[in-house]
């Protein structure tokens, strides 16, 4: 029996809304796309509302959303509370994430240019397709479809479409995670990333990932840090990362490592544990197994506290908490990988978990399994850059006919030396799908307007899975959008995974995405297991699209609890000193990138909710602002506001200045995600791209770019001019005057908190002279 | 005395000079014209406060939709004339057999046009215009379904959300609430209706909002009835 | 005069668990994806002039390398005694018998002073017709008025949330269940730092959270009750009894 997606739609619908009189006239749904002008809400003829089950496959972390759908229209993206990721939560970027399907500037019909550098010219999809087949054929021996890490089905279009034309699917992910898949492979012995059981830990120490904020699943990990706190015993954390990110603000101990430092830290944190005897003989006996006996010479606190900058009193401190408030759990990754030593850095944290039993055991790392799908993982890295690197050489040199990119803006996320412009010009057919240009986009011979999430079918397995079995379904929640462009709206959009399947005519075994789904969904109800049971495949589908997925709680690997270290780490030869690229002489400033909190690595710059939402820590908006330590720009005379030139060997970018308490000296952060040259009429030509100027290092194990061993000279442009923020919008009124957040020690109530400060406010306005500072302090804030 | 105040008059007649003679008219006439006006205009405001605007001068409440679909001949109970000028029998529908959310949603709902399908892939000849177009939207004739956009005719004023459900339920087990229907009856969904529709089952050609749905309507009737009058009720 | 609190059915009322509160912001955009708050374009920034019905704060305690970063998200504290409310001269501000403190979109005249009444800077003023493009009106919500130029607008604490849970409640004839209704921000909050509920109900969660050693309000000198309420960051490094950092 086949089911339209019409008709899954009206029952998801009738579900949600509980009109069951509709079910039951068999009535179809075509009232769900209807019906009234684009006008201010007030305006609408108002339809019921349904929350609609689906997730976004190119944010990484298979979170399930629900979205609010109204007269045809998505109003409202929100977690999916039955999801076993993010349990009904979300970050900001999912809200913003409506605004993609609704972009005023969206691609609204094919485009073409007869020539590099020539103009485009809007063609129909007749002619499109046509010009897409001849590219296809002509690129029959050497092929690249470019993606970002997708995992799920659309990446399988991809792998197979590209092997079935004789070419490769090429993943690219800017900041991307290589080494530590490779780390993780090396200290576990495991391909699928493990899932760190955050919530039932005691301690947790992270390093250079911001995991609260945009590291990998990064909503699970902030649903789990909520449990983590509110245990009995309240999780301690620890973070180490040069920068003071939104997850080291939260963090109980920040460890301010120097950047390429993080693996010396991990090193000294298990000597003390070693040298004070924290951990059992068992423990320490594996824990050898893993690291040679004397590899650990050497890291003792007081000798290398200078060489990481972070005092041997705080690296005692948090090696005692972490041994001694077991379960404990360690784990690396975003800047701390993207070094020459990458893996060096994330293998000794990783090393931590065996020295305190953290591997297989509540509370720390847990295998994942691999997806219950064939032919699909979760899997959610890029190619590596050296990988790239060769690839580029290829498009160079003329041997690739055809480039087939979607989502993947290649021309934003890669250092200028790299000059992906140039290997572009060499290859006669780029077509590049999007909704809203981009950097990449503006260079591709066809540009094809591609549907988003909100229109397509897909699925996504959760990376890292939360330690079962995870498939996540993605359905069409709106109905095409050429249906409104009578109002001027919006696109004659097309997926991507369904135009591949239509040129590729039926070869890789289905027509378009919601085939493919549909037989996943097929195989899911065959397991007769998990989350949703139904005597019928076709009400376990409907079940399925209802839930948003399918998971089984049951469907775990199992972790070793003796886990033995499949591999020695050969620390004589592995890398230990993170090699930067300098200027030479007067290079003062190690340059730190971070995902920003709200456009991750620029996907969503092109809406105005992302951009207009405050960084956490700076609380800037519509700018590309570089942090730096204030007492250091003191120092230096960088006021906040100055643009600053941030130079490297390899380019200059411009920034504004914004000291903070939280930078570390010598370290300057940018966030990535600005300076598109091209894009909608929110973000071109905003900002600057942090990309560019990176040094082409990397990390010689895996091959990844090391995007955060650059070091910068900075200067003052002499000019000015104001940050656009919202720190300092709203006059402060402190609780209590000099205490803008009360803050309590463990145990104490908030009434003893006031008093003592009430009397400490007492005696500093009795005796002026001492009591100077406490007021002032407060002013950083809003 | 008369005599004495025609020769006052032809006094003056004669002493006042000529431009003031032709001005006296005019501004006489002139005021008179504005007060008209202002006249109108207050009357305009009144009515405009009370209720509806006096449908002149573009105020006309009257909304022309897509398709003219006759609810007489769907919920009056006479006979009527239709779009070909037959005589037909009305069928006396109820009005939630179309719009059936205004029983569990805030709106009344438009039914989908595969609604009207159901009866009119058969019933209704071919001649018809607005059945022709009714059948090629719901994808009956030709392969091109579009949407109907419907006009909305009731609109309340800005800035309140109102919601059908709680009225509907509140009038169906308070018949006695229901005042002023033009029909008489408070039985049954017709009545619940018209108490601020009007009898739409009569309105032949468009319907016509024939209430002011203005905030003085709904607080008088939300204190004969003891319900909620705190604004963030209505205002969101 | 507003009802003793005892004697309503509903109090709602919402508890901010600061300890758990991580800063990232996901409140912010997910309160102004529901409730229609004007893009806050660049210039907006600039001229500080932005709006949040929710805002988190962050505070600087200390020097590199003893920083500690707080985190506070501030909305609209719903005061039982609300400062704002008396100095509007068109009763525009009220406060309902729900513990809301209701801003009446239509009859506010922009005066601005209940802006300067309160403490919480919670309030905001539309300086500029909102701009909305074509395309993203499709995304508005049709529950929330579109405020215009010259209206003064805050946190409302979801009222149309709240209305349809309640409207729900009463067509089963019962009372709303705790956790049935749910404001943009706590739906969107990872890590459940914010709670909203109803304070008369005695089992609720936020009543619970509410008896929390650690519970404080903003503000208490002024003595503007409010139905918000806080609970205490813990720092470790802290021992109890100590003055303030």
């Amino acid at each position: 029996m086949k089911i339209s997606r019409r008709e899954f739609l009206a029952l998801g619908a009738k579900a949600t809304a509980g009109t069951m009189i509709f079910a039951a006239c068999g009535l179809p749904e075509r009232e769900l796309i209807v019906q009234s002008p684009v006008d201010m809400p007030e305006d609408l003829v108002r339809g019921e509302d349904a929350w609609y089950a689906t997730t976004w496959p190119d944010m990484p972390g298979g979170d399930g959303l629900i979205v609010r759908v109204m007269q045809g229209r998505a109003k409202k993206i929100a977690g999916n509370p039955d999801h076993p990721v993010n349990r009904g939560k979300q970050s900001a970027r999912h809200d913003a994430a409506i605004q993609l399907t609704y972009h005023p500037d969206r691609i609204q019909e094919p485009m073409m240019r007869q020539s590099k550098g020539g103009l485009y010219e809007p063609i129909s999809w007749g002619r499109a397709e046509q010009v897409l087949q001849q590219a296809v054929e002509a690129g029959a021996d050497n092929m690249a479809v470019v993606t970002n890490p997708l995992g799920g089905h659309l990446e399988w279009v991809a792998i197979n479409f590209a092997a079935l034309n004789g070419g490769r699917h090429i993943k690219f992910d800017p900041t991307e995670q290589g080494v530590m898949q490779d780390a993780i492979r090396f200290v576990y012995g495991q391909e699928d990333p493990p899932y760190y059981d955050i919530a039932n830990a005691n301690t947790v120490l992270s390093v250079g990932a911001d995991w609260l904020s945009t590291w990998q699943s990064s909503v699970g990990y902030s649903v789990r840090y909520g449990d983590f706190r509110s245990k009995e015993e309240r999780g301690y954390l620890i973070h180490a990362e040069p920068r003071m990110s939104m997850t080291a603000a939260n963090a109980d101990l920040w460890l301010p490592v120097i950047p390429g430092y993080e693996g010396h830290l991990a090193m000294s944190i298990a000597s003390v544990i070693l040298e004070e005897r924290l951990a059992s003989s068992t423990e320490i006996a594996r824990f050898f197994n893993q690291i040679p006996t004397a590899s650990m010479v050497g890291f003792r606190p007081e000798d290398i506290e200078e060489r990481v900058g972070v005092s041997a009193y705080k690296i005692r401190k948090a090696a005692r908490h972490f041994a001694e408030h077991r379960p404990s759990l360690a784990f690396a990754g975003g800047s701390a990988g993207a070094h020459t030593n990458g893996q060096f850095n994330i293998a000794a944290t990783h090393a931590l978990n065996t020295l305190v039993g953290a591997v297989g055991s509540d509370g720390g790392v847990k295998y994942n399994p691999v997806s219950p799908l064939d032919g699909l993982t979760g899997r959610c890295s890029g190619d590596s850059f050296t990988d790239w690197e060769v690839e580029l050489a290829q498009w160079r040199s003329g041997n690739v006919q055809t480039v087939i990119v979607r989502g993947a803006d290649i021309v934003h996320g890669m250092p200028d030396s790299v000059d992906v412009v140039g290997a572009m010009d060499g290859v006669p057919n780029v077509i590049g799908f999007g909704s809203v240009m981009n950097d990449t986009l503006a260079n591709c011979d066809l540009i094809l307007p591609e549907k988003t999430f909100l229109e397509t079918w897909g699925t996504t397995i959760p990376d890292p899975a939360p330690g079962y079995e995870v498939v996540t379904i993605q359905q069409p929640v709106i109905g095409d959008t050429e249906l409104f462009s009578g109002n001027g709206l919006i696109s004659d959009a097309r997926g991507f995974g369904d135009e591949l399947l239509r040129i590729a005519d039926g070869e890789l075994g289905a027509d378009d995405m919601e085939e493919l789904v549909n037989a996943s969904i097929d195989q899911l109800y065959d397991l007769s297991r998990g989350s949703v049971s139904a005597p019928t495949s076709r009400l376990f589908r409907q079940g399925v699209l209802q839930r948003g997925g399918w998971w089984d709680t049951d469907a775990t690997v199992e972790t070793p609890d003796d886990h033995t270290p499949p591999n020695v780490f050969d620390l004589e030869s592995a890398v230990h000193y993170s090699s930067t690229d300098g200027l030479g002489d007067g290079a003062d400033f190690h340059l730190v990138p971070f995902l920003s909190n709200s456009l991750y690595e620029g996907r969503l710059s092109a809406t105005p909710f992302a951009m207009q939402n405050p960084d956490p820590m700076s609380s800037a908006a519509w700018a590309t602002w570089a942090e730096i330590n204030d007492q250091e720009a003191d120092h230096l005379g960088i006021r906040q506001g100055d643009v600053l030139f941030i130079k490297s060997e390899y380019g200059e970018i411009e920034a504004l200045a914004y000291p903070t308490p939280g930078g570390r000296p010598g370290v300057i952060g940018v966030p990535i995600g600005l300076g598109h040259e091209n894009g909608g009429r929110y973000d071109e030509g905003l900002g600057s791209n942090v990309f560019k100027i990176l040094a082409p290092r990397v990390e010689p194990a895996s091959g990844s770019l090391a995007w955060a061993g650059t070091r910068v000279r900075v200067a003052r442009s002499g000019r000015k001019r104001e940050v656009p923020k919202f720190e300092g919008e709203v006059v402060a009124f402190p609780v209590e005057p000099g205490v803008p957040v009360l803050v309590v020690a463990p145990g104490e109530s908030a009434h003893d908190a006031e008093v003592a400060n009430h009397h400490e406010y007492q005696q500093n306005f009795l005796l002026p002279d001492s009591g100077e500072g406490s007021e002032e302090e407060s002013g950083g804030g809003h | 005395m008369l005599a004495a105040l025609l020769d006052f008059l032809r006094e003056k007649h004669r002493t006042t000079p000529t431009w003031l003679k032709v001005l006296i008219p005019v501004l006489g006439v002139g005021s008179l014209g504005v007060v008209a006006v202002l006249g109108a205009v207050l009357a305009f405001i009144v009515t405009a406060w009370l209720g509806q605007p006096i449908p002149v001068l573009g105020f006309d409440q009257t909304i022309e939709q897509p398709i003219p679909f006759s609810h007489t001949i769907h919920a009056g109970t006479g006979v009527y004339e239709n779009s070909l000028g037959d005589q037909v029998q009305g069928l006396g529908m109820d009005c939630t057999f179309c719009h059936r959310t205004v029983t569990t949603q805030a709106n009344a709902g438009i039914p989908p046009v595969q609604f009207c399908a159901y009866c009119h892939q058969v019933i209704g000849k071919n001649e018809s215009e607005p059945l022709t177009q009714i059948r090629m939207s719901a994808g009956i004739i030709g392969d091109n379904p579009q949407p109907i956009n419907w006009k909305r005719v009731h609109r309340m004023p800005d800035h309140v959300r109102f919601v059908h459900e709680p009225h509907v339920r509140y009038l169906l087990d308070h018949p006695q609430a229901i005042t002023g229907t033009s029909t008489g009856t408070n039985i049954g969904a017709a009545s619940v209706c018209s108490t601020c529709h009007g009898d739409v089952a009569s309105m032949k050609g468009t319907v016509t909002q024939v209430e002011p749905l203005k905030m003085g309507q709904c607080v008088n009737c939300h204190r004969d009835n003891n319900a909620p009058t705190d604004c963030a009720s209505c205002h969101h | 005069m507003t009802l003793q609190r005892e004697k309503r059915d509903y109090s709602w009322g919402m508890v901010v668990d600061v300890d758990k509160c991580t800063g990232c912001q996901a409140c912010v955009l997910a309160c102004q994806a529901e409730n229609n708050v004007p893009l806050n374009l660049q210039d907006r920034f600039e001229r500080a002039r932005a709006m949040q019905w929710i805002r988190v704060e962050r505070y600087w305690e200390g020097e590199f390398p003893d920083v500690k970063a707080r985190f506070i998200p501030i909305m609209c504290q719903h005061c039982e005694n609300a400062p704002c409310e008396p100095v509007c001269p068109v009763f525009a501000t009220y406060h309902n018998n729900e513990g809301l403190n209701v801003q009446v979109y239509n009859r506010c005249v922009g005066t601005r002073y209940c802006a300067n009444g309160c403490p919480y800077i919670v309030r905001f003023f539309n300086y500029w017709e909102p701009v909305w493009p074509e395309a993203f009106r499709n995304h508005l919500n049709p529950d929330v008025t579109v405020r215009s130029r010259g209206i003064m607008e805050k946190c409302s604490f979801c009222v149309q949330r709240i209305r349809r849970g309640v409207r729900n409640a009463e067509r089963d004839g019962r009372k709303v269940v705790d956790g049935e209704i749910q404001t943009a921000c706590t739906q969107a909050c990872p890590t459940d730092a914010l709670v909203f509920g109803n304070f008369n109900d005695e089992d609720s969660k936020v009543s619970k959270m509410k008896k929390d050693d650690r519970h404080y309000t903003l503000l208490p000198h002024l003595a503007t009750d409010p139905n918000v309420v806080y609970l205490a960051q813990i720092d470790t490094d802290r021992s109890a009894g100590e003055s303030h950092g």
